[in-house]
């Protein structure tokens, strides 16, 4: 996890509540989409902004504008960059570029899924935690606790080294690591919402959970949860490369940034290159994530801002 | 690097002389009081001199410093200069005394070994006859951790003449004995009950020139002169540091830096450290070959046909695997690697018969066989970074004939579990050194577990079985030349395993480190006689 | 205070299970690449090691075994559990030090330079380069700085872990770029937090008067600024002390270090369970304790208190 990630947890446990940015009215809807164009507004946002779409375009187009196998062992290894192959070539004489690309779908793909799987869990808990408190919110706030207890990196090492290294299983032990969070957070926003007086008001008089549930809570909470959303995508990105890295991710021969880092390194003094391409790909692409979501934090959700 | 080709017993006396003149271990009939093993004359700068300490680079923790039945290499590399066995081999891997100054082989199922007199354990027991029997019995049945081995010979029993004599009655004629003894891997001696007397995972208790100080798990093993070793004036260092360092920068650096002195590095990091002048660095093929297997069961795998193993074999390129994995460093290798003395199918008739590459013949075996459009198959691999890469080259080569191959890096606990049970379609690893080259085919042999797990019910090939038995039995070491040529001519003809390349293995020591030889096992055995030279 | 030991307990529960869920045991590690043992032998081994107990009796035996500090012995090595941490925890503990007095020792003046001249090009250099620090994967770094230091320096650190009782600066040597690479992230926000919290400050009417009244401005900085910086800052490493644990366990495998992260990643890959158990809920404990720690500091800290004086 990023240190935003880390604040925006503590804040919730501190306070337990995240009041909305304004009150569920008709423009709702559109108020989190304003607040996304003002972030990219921005300098700071629209270069973020920018370098993400940079490594989502590569990642899709990536295939089709550089048809290269990534498992091809068609070149002299260890090459320095060159027409050829514009990054090199790496200890099995495979192209750099198409496994730095293929490594941009992975990224993506676990940061994408281990996040909604954290979003999906955190909603369900979250939520039904606010409505139906009681009991059913003092033990799954309990459970919470417990994993909680553990630091991030160190359970999803026990989760992905236990049940066996592969993506799939990085992404639920990731997305396992992050569900706490959510479902804090949300609990806290559900619950400041559940509280305010019309929507009390509505309760009494006989509307549904359901209906409150999708009409205020969720679209009040979407300014945070896009934050959420982009903190935790960059810190999945990042523990998926630490894992890969130790052994437990992406297995080959599939390249993951990560599983090429730890490939490099016995090669470093030979190809260097090999060591630095997929860094700076995390980083870039980090860096992205990390420009964007401190602006949308600005624009979207003015407790958060006050954090940092 | 010479083999020592052991024969099995009964050799008569010309026959011993014969195989004198031969690169070869000397079995002699009557007992041979050899001259004790001193200080060897130095090729290189000045004399040798006691004192001192060197780091040593291993490449994994010990796990355990358990002396029976552990198949890890990782704690060879400390036990083999803490323990030590009835024999040993030289720089050659000629046989020579060890814990055994003599012994005699009167007829094909008898053994008698003269122990040395007034050798002490690092405890201050003396060595007997007892602690022999109870070593051998424990290597026979190791209690946990250990687990049973295929390489124990078939010594029915020990008995204890005297003292100082130890006899081993074996079950049939075998070989095997002196070189599983020589290998030191599975036949360490210890006192007599020392697993109750202390918990062998962690502290030891050998004959050998280092004592265990300290072990400090996956970090080092701190080792220190025993002063009463045997081989007065051995060893000539007072301290070695075992120093764990999975990472190669980390060796590279080490060596480099002059904060590890000695260490194994793979051929790109010996292309890295050639220009330094503070390194030597020598080379040679290691005995761990790399191997393709797979389980026959009579589970109807496409590749029970053996026109499909025929194709695999011939759609793999070693050259590439060779030029890729290893930059250029490694030889082909047939069931017998070539390390192995001239026991191995020579290189020309590997290159020219037996493993050529040829896509189209792949291809119309295929098509003969009825799988032109391929299979599927997983393909376990050991996450050590080269035996990955070569997975990763054979699942590239085979797509050429639709095979695909899906590549299942397991650690080595699951793999090594994988691999004694037979659970696994197909997997790639490297085999290892053998006291004898029957020990090469032993996978063949009806007899052993190997057998019974990857080939019961769906291998079997009567005339290997029959020359395999012959090749145990027999003590003419030409005979058996023939007899292991043409097993492994059946072997690489109907290829139940696909034996790829054998790799050099790259030793680096400082300018400082004198006279460290280089152990084929890829262990650090010959330390006792290395000296350094400030 | 209270809530926390039915937590903690719950979490010793989750490990144990965890770890009891993985596939393959422990046998197979103790076989290496080319042995196997019988069926019967590895009954026999797993009796031995008490894993044919039924689940609530051996977690019986692992919670009382904690609680009287006998975390019984590794599976493999047979050493004591309690002796292999007692090696592991103080290289651990070094790296997460260091780390963070690195972070606050130069990420707080680094946040005060950036917030005075703000705007100006050292403010903006210091914030980019904040936020490359947030970015770069810390074991990255590591790489980086030992392909920088072997190759062009010729040197890497010592091979073999230097106590620093025995040889101070031989060891600060050894330990300075683990702790540098761990450090970086909480360094970043360090900065930014003491640059954000300090313009805050810089802004209120009290501080105008103060130096409307004449004193300087670095006194204005030191008496109220900082100490309004402090809390946020406090916040921030309790925050990311989760981090600094994860990342120093990555670091130790990148540089080597025998350290309590280390010991984790190879005993889950060898499937030594006691150490795995003891390991994590080491780890987990500690994580506990300073996030209290942090809780009360945070409390008493609390800038409402410090206004009213």
């Amino acid at each position: 996890m990023t240190v935003s990630a880390t604040i925006a947890k503590k804040l919730a446990d501190d306070e337990g509540v995240v009041p909305p940015k304004k009150p569920a009215v008709k423009g709702a809807r559109l108020a989190w989409t304003r607040g996304f164009i003002d972030a990219v507004r921005n300098p700071l946002g629209a270069v973020g902004a920018a370098v993400l779409v940079l490594v989502v375009l590569s990642a899709v187009l990536g295939p089709v504008l550089w048809p290269v196998s990534y498992s091809a062992q068609d070149y002299t290894r260890l090459m320095p960059p060159s027409p050829l192959n514009p990054l090199g070539t790496d200890e099995l004489g495979r192209d750099v570029l198409s496994r730095l690309i293929h490594g941009a779908q992975v990224s993506l793909q676990v940061g994408a899924v281990s996040v909604s799987i954290a979003l999906v869990v955190g909603l369900v808990v979250g939520v039904l935690a606010a409505f139906y408190g009681g009991m059913l919110d003092l033990i799954l706030m309990r459970v919470t606790d417990i994993f909680f207890a553990i630091p991030g990196l160190v359970l999803a090492i026990l989760i992905s080294g236990l049940l066996g290294p592969t993506r799939t299983n990085v992404m639920m032990a990731i997305g396992i690591v992050y569900a706490p969070t959510f479902a804090r957070v949300i609990r806290g926003a559900a619950l400041s919402i559940i509280n305010l007086p019309y929507v009390d008001a509505a309760r009494t008089l006989g509307v549904s959970d359901g209906r409150i549930m999708l009409r205020h809570v969720f679209r009040n909470i979407q300014g945070t949860l896009i934050v959420l959303c982009t903190i935790y995508i960059s810190g999945a990105i990042l523990t998926e490369a630490a894992l890969s890295f130790l052994g437990l991710g992406t297995q080959p021969p599939e390249p993951s940034w990560g599983s090429m880092l730890k490939d490099s390194m016995t090669y470093m003094r030979l190809s260097p290159g090999l060591a630095i391409f997929p860094g700076v790909a995390i980083m870039l692409t980090i860096l992205g994530l990390n420009f964007l979501g401190d602006s949308l934090r600005d624009t979207l959700d003015p407790k958060m801002r006050d954090a940092h | 690097m010479k083999n020592a080709a052991i024969t099995g017993a009964g050799i008569t006396r010309r026959a011993a002389v014969q195989l004198g003149g031969l690169a070869g271990f000397a079995l002699l009939m009557t007992s041979c009081a050899s001259p004790e093993a001193g200080p060897k004359a130095t090729t290189d700068s000045g004399k040798p001199r006691s004192g001192g300490s060197v780091v040593v680079a291993v490449s994994g923790d010990p796990v355990s410093l358990a002396p029976f039945g552990m198949t890890n290499i990782t704690g060879a590399y400390d036990k083999n200069l803490v323990y030590e066995s009835l024999v040993s081999w030289d720089e050659e891997m000629n046989v020579i005394p060890g814990l055994a100054t003599s012994w005699e082989v009167p007829d094909e199922k008898t053994y008698i070994f003269h122990l040395r007199e007034g050798v002490k354990f690092h405890g201050g027991e003396e060595l007997t006859a007892e602690d022999v029997k109870y070593s051998f019995e424990s290597q026979k049945n190791p209690p946990p951790p250990g687990t049973v081995t295929t390489f124990f010979p078939k010594i029915e029993r020990i008995e204890v003449i005297d003292p100082l004599t130890v006899k081993f009655v074996m079950g049939q004629a075998d070989g095997t004995v002196l070189g599983y003894c020589a290998w030191l891997r599975y036949s360490y001696i210890c006192p007599k009950g020392m697993y109750d007397a202390l918990n062998p995972s962690n502290a030891a208790n050998g004959t050998g020139p280092f004592r265990v100080d300290k072990y400090v798990p996956n970090d080092h093993v701190a080792l220190s002169k025993n002063p009463e070793y045997w081989d007065k004036g051995l060893p000539y260092v007072d301290a070695v540091t075992m120093k764990v360092l999975a990472e190669v920068q980390s060796v590279l650096t080490g060596l480099t830096s002059g904060s590890v002195d000695i260490g194994f590095v793979d051929a790109d990091s010996a292309v890295v450290l050639a220009g330094d002048p503070n390194l030597k660095i020598e080379k040679t093929p290691t005995a761990a070959f790399r191997e393709l297997e797979f389980t026959l069961r009579g589970k109807n795998e496409p590749w029970a046909d053996v026109r499909v193993r025929q194709a695999i074999n011939a759609a793999i390129d070693r050259d590439v695997i060779i030029k890729n994995v290893y930059a250029g460093e490694a030889l082909l290798s047939s069931k017998i690697p070539p390390s192995y003395g001239d026991w191995g199918t020579p290189e020309s008739e590997l290159r020219s018969k037996y493993q050529v590459f040829d896509l189209d013949k792949a291809m119309s075996l295929m098509k003969d066989a009825g799988f032109e459009d391929g299979f599927d198959v997983t393909l376990q691999s050991q996450t050590v970074p080269d035996i990955l890469q070569v997975a990763q080259v054979l699942a590239e080569q085979l797509k050429a004939i639709n095979i695909r191959v899906i590549v299942q890096p397991l650690e080595i606990g699951v793999f090594g579990e994988n691999n004694a049970t037979g659970n696994f379609d197909w997997q790639v690893t490297r085999r290892g050194m053998r006291g004898d080259p029957s020990q090469y085919l032993s996978d063949f042999d009806p007899s052993t577990s190997t057998y019974q797990s990857w080939f019961e019910g769906g291998y079997a090939n009567e005339e290997l079985t029959a020359l395999i038995a012959d090749g145990l039995a027999e003590s003419d070491t030409a005979k058996r030349h023939e007899i292991y040529l043409k097993a492994q001519d059946i072997v690489m003809t109907e290829w139940p395993l696909v034996p790829l390349v054998a790799p050099m293995q790259f030793q680096v020591t400082r300018s400082r480190v004198q006279d460290m030889a280089i152990d084929v096992d890829g262990t650090y055995r010959y330390l006792p006689k290395a000296w350094v030279a400030s | 205070m209270g809530q926390a030991i039915p937590t903690l307990l719950g979490m010793t529960v989750l490990i144990f299970l965890l770890v009891r869920l993985l596939p393959g045991d422990v046998t197979s590690a103790m076989t290496g690449a080319e042995g196997g043992g019988t069926a019967e032998q590895n009954e026999a081994l797993l009796e031995s090691l008490g894993l044919k107990d039924p689940l609530p009796v051996q977690y019986w035996n692992f919670l009382t075994g904690m609680l009287n500090g006998d975390m019984g012995n590794s599976y493999l090595s047979g050493l004591p559990i309690s002796q292999i941490l007692g090696n592991a925890i103080p290289i651990t503990l070094e790296i997460t030090i260091l780390a963070t007095l690195f972070a606050v020792v130069v990420g707080v003046p680094l946040g005060v330079l950036s917030a005075v001249k703000r705007n100006t090009a050292p403010d903006v250099g210091i914030r980019i380069g904040g936020l490359f620090g947030l970015s770069i994967p810390h074991f990255w770094f590591g790489i980086l700085a030992l392909l920088l230091t072997s190759s062009v320096f010729h040197w890497v650190p010592q091979v073999t872990w230097i106590p620093i009782w025995e040889d101070f600066g031989g060891n600060l040597l050894q330990m300075a770029l683990p702790s540098l690479a761990v450090s970086l992230s909480l360094l970043a926000a360090i900065m930014r937090m003491t640059r954000t919290s300090l313009l805050e400050v810089l802004g209120e009417d009290y501080v105008r008067t103060a130096k409307a009244k004449g004193a300087s401005t670095s006194r204005v900085i030191t008496r109220h600024a900082l100490r309004n910086a402090l809390v946020p800052v406090i916040t921030l490493i309790g925050a990311d002390i989760g981090n600094l644990m994860g990342g120093a366990a990555v670091i130790e495998v990148v540089f080597g270090l025998p350290g309590v992260g280390n010991t984790l990643v190879q005993a889950t890959f060898l499937r030594d369970y006691p150490i795995v158990q003891s390991t994590a809920v080491f780890l987990a404990l500690v994580f506990v304790s300073l996030n209290l720690v942090v809780d009360l500091l945070y409390k008493t800290l609390d800038p409402r208190i410090e206004y009213a004086s």
